[in-house]
């Protein structure tokens, strides 16, 4: 079986447990994107599976084959660090001919594989230049040129755009998707950019203190969020949230008091609340819309105070303290300082989390 | 462009103020013996002769002196990076037990002035059947702690990415320390060897406790225990300090770059 798996995983530093008990699969060729905030033990997990550190306890298997306790080389692994970590004083060729040469194949066999894979990068130019003469784009490009020539059962990718400005960063991106598509080799990725996660992945595993928060597809991620924190996480400008309480549940009916000022009414909730719960109402600032289609909900009109044109968006804040909401519209609609708007939401964009932060499931009212 | 025509001024000023004596040395010895004891003494040689390397080498046997300093030297050399260049990466990039006590332990023991070890060291060596030998004359200079410390701070500044990267792309702890540590470490390593050359070959005090044949003299103790006979001669003298001299001072021209290189190691990120 291809791919990777990692069975209750326990790793502490000292006395700070990191992991404790975490599972993980990757399935063959499948790309899974490791997000999360700093600290939250993404890179720390891509160094157990390289075997940069020993787990603790549990189990690490890639391709099939229990790895925990073999050294780093023997892992059929590679590995792309941030900071690229290519030899200095090698030259392009030399850089991405080590690991065969560590693996000792023949001369000729060697030769054929180094071309090959500067030729399938683009580096065909460049193989005897030294990486100081390198540029930040054409130096990631070596590090994922020492990455794929020795065609390992997984890649690692340890935030590997992050050193590179952003045009460079849409760029790389691109081709790291192209690669992907191309190779078929399994791959973690680990970053902290929630653009870079959605944009890659197959899977987005999203991480928080040492657990999984949620994990799925991109869409589901940010279409679904299991959590506040989820939700949050995703999507730019972040979600909007607002201060909410149940004020009344009869059966399929649900009502709820957000802010001071309004009401809306939903359907049964999945999971049952009291009337009097605090909960916290969430919506994208995309799904806010002025002109309602259907059965929206109307939200109270609120004042504009700040807007900012990004050329084909615009961004709008509206409402002031715990009531305040992003809104995002085209660039070309004309928005006024000081202006109210009446703004409205579909219900089933609409997200209700509990008091620890967990999605309340609930449904659009059955009789609109 | 005035301050730097100054500066360049102020420069060689002290250029010739430090070569002066050096120059003259070399004049000296190449003059008639006698010459050079007269008042004003000559700054050049009125009829140049190479009189007093003939003495040196034909009736002194300073060939021999200078081969076993060359050997010495050499071996000293070796020696001290083969145990010194491993051990200061080692302290820097892997981790053990006891490294940081070590590491702690070394650097208190730099405190201790190196004359106060010479007669226990002796007597070590005594016992141990190495006195008059040249075994004796290298064993200071096996792991010497400053040695150590310069290659720790070369290596401190390896970013551990790139040994990670190695352990993966499947290099052993060795292939690690010789294919990517020690390219890396090069300016570290030659201003070590230098170091440790014009030590060693420079060295007075130790050759001169340890060895007691005369045959395994070295040359600032053959140049010495030369003095101690033939004083009065200074252009023989001068001319033993030319050949004391002049090797290290090619040896230092020729690794000149790679010695500052390794002298400014660590304060710029290259």
């Amino acid at each position: 079986m291809p791919g990777a798996t990692l069975s209750r995983v326990g790793k502490s530093f000292g006395a700070a447990v990191l992991f404790d008990g975490l599972d993980l699969s990757v399935g063959d060729g499948e790309f899974v994107v490791l997000v999360g905030p700093s600290g939250c033990g993404k890179s720390t997990l891509l160094r157990l599976i390289a075997g940069l550190e020993r787990p603790d306890s549990g189990e690490i298997c890639i391709g099939g084959r229990r790895v925990d306790q073999l050294p780093p080389g023997e892992r059929s692994v590679a590995m792309v660090f941030q900071s690229y970590a290519l030899y200095p004083q090698m030259t392009v060729a030399q850089n991405i001919a080590f690991p065969l040469r560590m693996a000792g194949r023949p001369r000729p066999q060697l030769d054929e594989s180094v071309t090959r894979t500067c030729e399938l990068l683009g580096l065909a130019e460049l193989m005897n230049r030294r990486p100081a003469e390198l540029s930040g784009g054409q130096r990631q490009r070596v590090a994922i040129g020492r990455a794929i020539v020795r065609e390992p059962d997984l890649f690692l990718f340890d935030e590997p755009l992050s050193n590179l400005d952003a045009g460079l960063r849409a760029q790389m991106r691109r081709e790291f998707a192209e690669l992907h598509a191309r190779l078929g080799t399994s791959t973690i990725y680990v970053t902290h950019d929630q653009a870079e996660a959605m944009a890659l992945a197959d899977r987005i595993v999203l991480m928080r203190d040492g657990r999984i928060e949620q994990e799925g597809a991109p869409e589901d991620l940010y279409c679904r969020p299991a959590t506040l924190f989820a939700a949050e996480f995703f999507g730019q400008p972040p979600i909007n949230r607002l201060p909410g309480r149940i004020l009344r549940v009869s059966g399929s009916e649900t009502e709820i008091a957000v802010g001071d000022c309004e009401r809306i009414v939903l359907g049964a909730l999945g999971t049952p609340l009291a009337a009097g719960s605090e909960v916290t109402v969430a919506i994208r600032p995309e799904a806010l819309t002025v002109v309602p289609e259907g059965h929206m909900i109307a939200l109270a009109p609120r004042r504009v105070g700040f807007v900012e044109w990004f050329g084909g968006e615009r961004h709008a804040r509206l409402g002031t303290g715990d009531a305040a909401l992003v809104w995002r519209t085209a660039g070309d609609r004309a928005i006024k300082t000081g202006e109210s708007i009446p703004l409205h939401v579909a219900p089933e964009r609409l997200h209700l989390f509990d008091r620890d932060g967990k999605a309340i499931p609930c449904t659009p009212l059955p009789n609109l | 462009m005035k301050a730097g025509h100054a500066m360049t001024a102020l420069v060689a000023l002290f250029a010739a103020i430090t070569l002066a004596p050096l120059l003259w040395m070399i004049s000296v010895s190449l003059m008639q013996p006698g010459d050079a004891g007269q008042f004003p003494p000559p700054l050049i040689p009125a009829e140049p002769t190479l009189a007093n390397y003939r003495e040196l080498f034909a009736a002194q046997g300073m060939g021999v002196f200078l081969l076993n300093s060359l050997l010495v030297s050499t071996l000293a050399t070796l020696l001290a990076l083969l145990f010194t260049v491993p051990a200061g990466y080692a302290f820097a990039k892997l981790r053990f037990a006891g490294r940081t006590a070590t590491v702690q332990t070394l650097l208190a023991l730099l405190l201790i002035p190196g004359q106060i070890g010479m007669l226990p060291l002796f007597l070590e060596l005594k016992a141990m059947g190495l006195v008059n030998s040249y075994a004796g004359v290298l064993v200071p200079w096996l792991a010497g702690i400053i040695g150590i410390f310069l290659v720790r701070q070369f290596a401190l500044s390896i970013p551990d990415e790139l040994l990670e990267a190695a352990r993966i792309d499947g290099a052993s702890e060795w292939d690690v320390f010789r294919h990517v540590v020690l390219p890396i470490l090069r300016p570290a390593v030659a201003t070590l060897a230098l170091f440790v050359f014009l030590g060693s070959w420079n060295d007075f005090m130790w050759p001169l406790i340890v060895l007691s044949d005369q045959d395994l003299y070295t040359l600032p103790v053959a140049l010495a225990s030369l003095g101690r006979e033939r004083a009065q001669d200074i252009e023989l003298m001068m001319a033993g300090s030319v050949v004391t001299t002049v090797p290290v001072l090619l040896l230092f021209l020729a690794l000149q770059r790679q010695f500052i290189g390794g002298l400014l190691a660590g304060s710029v990120k290259g």
